[in-house]
């Protein structure tokens, strides 16, 4: 319950020739976490990795490209099957289709093109021969004009005119005065409206095509898709075999594996692949100082809290998995910062709704945790008496353990916080002692103890001057075992620290005391959440506003309903996020400083069952 | 109509929170850019960088806390 689960290290050692049948049995047998090897020469991957590896490199690509978003599992089939599968889809069409798309894409952009240069003469039914006498030009002109040396075909504001070469001088600086601005003439064809209307139709044709293939395209995707992203995640697992024996050592005629199994699966290991290779197969535990994988050992009530550890560090194989204290203290302080029944019932509430929908563990864990913390919620909510932010329920009022709202509640929630917070911390010096004395570091125990002894005598010691309830039972007890003992506690705490850390462990003795204030952050945001919900309070929908009938009225009520409940939402959602984030970091900075080390390598074995 | 007395103690009040929550935003925006930063460069660095972004919010609780009790008492 306090420690991982025993591991064993394996090794096994069979013909080279048999690496794919071997690959077979380690993924059969799946609660294996294969390490790799350091005996024998490099390894190498499966003969078949470079289909499998080509398969899937498309595969990727097509479904990037396209953006398919089909959630489909794999499955473990033969990779002759699946290339078939993959034959059979005809993924070549997608390729044709991309390179046609673009080029179509371009044809019509340049017919665009060519239609704009074309539109302002689109009318005019006849072409311009070239010649090398003659000469054209087209200008906008803003009053009428005669040319004696040119023609002249006037359309709408504009004007084209052909003049012999030799004339040009004479021509424009007659146009002085008329021509506005002058116009690019398009090259043509035939002429001027049926150049126009080929393009448009060439246009008109390849944006039916276009069409007509996107959407060919799409059916083809609609069709597909789930089959390629099906293809895609059974290769994974191909691929992933195929790759396993990179991880193996080999020589010419033999190849090894070793790895972690969990103890108890050691045995079953050992038959199975024997059986397998009629003894053709050497299976053997191995001694290595190698720090095992972590697999956790919890009971059913603790595991979602496995994800929370993972999330911040996983605990080492040689140390104390603190899981089950995070399973009590982190929605203890949860709940001592959020405290207030309605928002209880909710984060219950949802935290069974993720549990019961999620499929992915952390995300189910996740649920798991918000129920805990929502359970605590409530019962500091009825600490409180707090029912979204007011002090009754439904009309029914109890007197609350710790008025939050009230300056000397205020004062009495930081007493507690940092009373919860001197046991979190000597919580954590207890399981420090664990830790060092289980690794036979008596002096670093003994240190720890010193600590334990010195932080309960300076707590002793200050409650004598602090008049507040909870402190009453610590002073009480000062006060049974005598003000001296406190001090012969706090002297010799001391000199055990002096002895153990030197003149260094002195020097955190302010680090304890900012640790063990830095709780008062739970009272802190206690007091931030209330007054937030107070807030809020102060827009509650009056019923006597909907009861008057008049539609002005009810239109305010609706309004400050939405704005109430708005309101509740946000206030929520922050309660959520600071007592989560808090919680935690109480966690991972004052309470894992104490013992904890983490930073192991979780149990991955090949296929979990 | 209250005293100069209640005036400077509710400056300090404010003090005690307003100075702890900019100090807590300068913080936390160096930390939040850094952290992005992080992120990008390697996976799985989000719980270190939650845990440092929850760091220096000590000062605008403490902050709290010391304006509550200046009001209080």
């Amino acid at each position: 319950m306090f420690s991982m689960k025993p591991m064993s290290k394996v090794r096994v050692t069979c013909s080279s020739a048999s690496v794919e049948k071997l690959v077979k049995e380690l993924y059969d047998f799946g609660m294996i976490h294969v390490k790799k090897s350091k005996q024998l020469g490099e390894g190498k991957p499966l003969t078949s990795f470079n289909d499998v590896s080509s398969a899937l490199i498309s595969l990727r690509a097509i479904e990037r490209e396209y953006a398919i978003k089909t959630k489909i599992e794999g499955k473990e089939l033969p990779l002759n099957e699946l290339s078939k599968r993959l034959e059979s889809l005809e993924l070549s069409f997608l390729d044709d289709s991309k390179k046609r798309i673009q080029e179509l894409e371009s044809n019509i952009s340049s017919f665009k093109e060519r239609l704009k240069e074309l539109d302002l003469f689109k009318e005019i039914d006849f072409n311009l021969p070239e010649s090398e006498l003659v000469e054209y030009a087209c200008f906008d002109f803003k009053k009428d004009f005669t040319l004696k040396n040119a023609s002249v075909y006037k359309f709408g504001s504009y004007a084209l005119i052909a003049f012999p070469k030799k004339d040009r001088d004479k021509v424009f600086s007659s146009l002085k005065g008329v021509a506005l601005r002058f116009v690019n003439i398009p090259r043509i064809e035939k002429t001027f409206s049926q150049d126009y209307s080929d393009v448009q139709k060439q246009l008109d044709y390849a944006s039916r095509e276009l069409k007509d293939l996107k959407t060919e395209l799409s059916g083809f995707l609609e069709k597909n898709s789930s089959e390629i992203v099906f293809l895609r995640k059974s290769f994974e697992l191909l691929a992933r075999k195929s790759e396993l024996p990179l991880k193996f050592g080999f020589t010419e005629s033999l190849c090894s594996v070793e790895g972690w199994v969990l103890e108890k699966d050691y045995s079953h290991l050992k038959h199975s692949v024997e059986k397998e290779f009629s003894n053709k197969v050497l299976v053997e535990k191995i001694d290595s100082n190698d720090l095992p994988p972590s697999e956790y050992n919890n009971p059913t009530l603790a595991r979602p809290f496995e994800s929370f550890m993972s999330f911040l560090s996983v605990p080492r194989f040689d140390e104390l998995d603190p899981s089950i204290f995070v399973a009590l203290t982190f929605p203890l302080f949860f709940g001592m910062i959020l405290g207030d029944i309605g928002y209880g019932l909710i984060l219950v509430l949802m935290g069974l709704a993720i549990r019961w929908k999620a499929k992915d563990k952390f995300v189910s864990d996740a649920g798991g945790i918000l129920t805990y913390s929502g359970v605590f919620t409530i019962i500091f909510g009825f600490f409180y008496f707090e029912f979204f932010g007011f002090e009754e329920v439904f009309g029914f009022h109890i007197e609350p353990f710790i008025h939050r709202a009230d300056p000397h509640g205020v004062q009495e929630l930081l007493a507690l916080s940092v009373l919860f917070g001197f046991l979190h911390l000597a919580l954590g010096f207890i399981l420090a002692i664990w830790n060092n004395y289980k690794h036979h570091h008596y002096k670093h125990a003994l240190a720890k103890g010193g600590w334990l002894l010195l932080s309960i005598s300076m707590v002793f010691l200050i409650s004598q001057s602090i008049d507040i309830v909870f402190f009453e039972s610590i002073k009480h007890y000062a006060e049974v075992f005598g003000p001296e003992l406190a001090l012969y506690g706090t002297l010799i705490g001391l000199g055990v620290l002096l002895y153990t850390e030197g003149v260094i462990g002195l020097f955190e003795i302010p680090g304890y005391f900012s640790n063990l204030l830095s709780y008062m952050r739970i009272a802190a945001l206690g007091l931030a959440g209330v007054i937030i919900a107070g807030l809020v309070n102060q827009l509650k929908p009056d019923l006597a506003l909907v009861a008057s009938l008049d539609p002005l009225a009810i239109v305010m009520f609706v309004l400050t309903l939405i704005f109430f409940l708005i309101g509740h939402v946000v206030s929520l959602s922050l309660g959520i996020f600071e007592s989560g984030i808090q919680s935690l970091r109480l966690h991972a900075v004052e309470f894992f400083s104490k013992f904890y080390k983490g930073g192991a390598e979780s149990f991955s074995p090949l296929k979990r069952k | 109509m209250a005293g100069i007395e209640t005036g400077l103690v509710a400056l300090a009040a404010g003090l005690a929170v307003g100075v702890g929550a900019i100090a807590t935003a300068w913080v936390q925006s160096n930390i939040g850019a850094a952290g992005m930063g992080l992120m990008a460069e390697k996976d799985g660095k989000e719980t270190q960088v939650l845990i440092m972004l929850a760091l220096p919010e000590t000062l605008v609780l403490f902050g709290t806390v010391v304006a509550y009790l200046i009001l209080t008492t």
